[in-house]
């Protein structure tokens, strides 16, 4: 196996895997092994720091809160008068407090919401400047270069054309290739990190 | 007196059911409120680490940088006869439409990637790289390729030196 077919493997594992080969490329190759390892830890991280979205048993857990809160109420309403009996004013009081509660409860939801809103983009990017954007380039169709899987290219760029040129033939010796290697080290040399974010 | 009682009983139950109205009125503005911001959400997968790397080569420089031992062959294979220098390397998790800038080069050249799609049926992602100095027009790239591997483009500066930049994306 090439680090080309171990990196996208290890990224989208595909069912008929071949888990013998990727285990002989890891053990051979560190920086795959490395990259593999990293991937694992910004899983568990984000994992760990991802912001919880109110789950089916959160909301039924906080509309039990809401609707027990809503009894004793009910109850003192009913109670506290000589004209207990009133049958309009339980009906009022229990309509005017179900949709009390229900406002409560979907406001409950939305500010959660909005609290977990910012999560997986809050990256800090220090040498990078974000713009978003893009202004469409001054009517000239642009020329889409398609690259192909496990092919290292160069496009040479001038004012007046683009060159592409395969720059990388077939895997080094022993499967491990020279600029699959740089990726995975110059990746976390990067000035600035990712981590996942909760406000 | 029953009627008197009814009427007693309504004007406890009315001020509750007012307020519980305003509130399922403010609700009702809210709610859809909620809904656009969840929408806004990218979909999944969407979002893709972008590694966007510059070196630059100069005619009979030296290659000191331990950095660029894994590429250092490959490197005066591509250029014989120039020393490299790693100028930057920057990576952040953006979403299509986004883009990552990277200005910190020389003769005040800046990259401007930006991701137009971030993966199609087939695991590419497309990418459009643009590249400017000073007041000279812009020139964009715009490559289609697949996820976890690098590719180079190469720009000529004006002062003769070269400028390599790396992009790959995860
Ligand atoms: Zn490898």
């Amino acid at each position: 196996m090439r680090c080309s077919e171990v990196i996208h493997e290890l990224a989208t594992p595909a069912a008929d895997r071949d888990s013998s080969a990727l285990a002989a490329h890891l053990a051979k190759c560190e920086s795959c092994a490395l990259w593999a390892k990293r991937d694992a830890q910004i899983e568990l991280l984000w994992e760990a720091t991802r912001p919880e979205s109110p789950s089916a048993a959160a909301w039924d857990a906080t509309w039990s809160r809401v609707s027990r809160s809503i009894e004793p109420a009910e109850r003192v309403a009913v109670g506290s008068g000589r004209l207990a009996v009133a049958f309009r004013a339980r009906r009022f009081a229990r309509f005017g407090l179900i949709v009390l509660a229900q406002a409560a409860a979907v406001l409950l939801v939305v500010s959660l919401m909005w609290r977990s809103e910012p999560a997986p983009h809050q990256v800090h990017l220090a040498a990078l400047d974000r713009a978003t954007h893009l202004q469409p380039a001054s009517g000239v169709q642009e020329k889409l270069i398609e690259i192909e899987e496990g092919r290292v290219v160069l496009i040479r760029v001038s004012s007046a054309a683009q060159q592409v040129v395969s720059i990388a033939s077939g895997p080094a010796e022993g499967g491990v290739d020279d600029w699959f290697v740089f990726f995975n080290e110059v990746e976390p040399l990067a000035s600035n990190s990712v981590v996942a974010m909760q406000e | 007196m029953a009627a008197n009682g009814e009427w007693w009983a309504g004007y406890r139950g009315w001020p509750i059911a007012l307020v519980g109205g305003l509130l399922a009125v403010l609700a009702s503005v809210l709610i859809p409120a909620a809904i656009a911001v969840v929408d806004d959400e990218p979909k999944e997968g969407a979002t893709r680490q972008v590694t966007v790397f510059a070196i630059q080569a100069q005619r009979g420089g030296k290659t000191t940088e331990p950095r660029l031992d894994a590429i250092k062959a490959r490197l005066e294979k591509l250029k014989p006869g120039y020393g490299f220098t790693l100028l930057d390397v920057s990576s952040g998790s953006i979403v299509a439409g986004e883009s990552a800038v990277v200005s910190k080069l020389a003769n005040g050249c800046k990259i401007k990637t930006t991701l137009t799609q971030s993966a199609d049926d087939s695991g590419k992602f497309e990418i459009r790289c643009e590249m400017s100095r000073g007041k000279d027009k812009p020139t964009a790239t715009r490559v289609k390729t697949p996820l976890n591997q690098l590719f180079l483009l190469e720009y000529p500066l004006a002062d003769g030196s070269v400028l390599l930049v790396g992009i790959g994306a995860r």
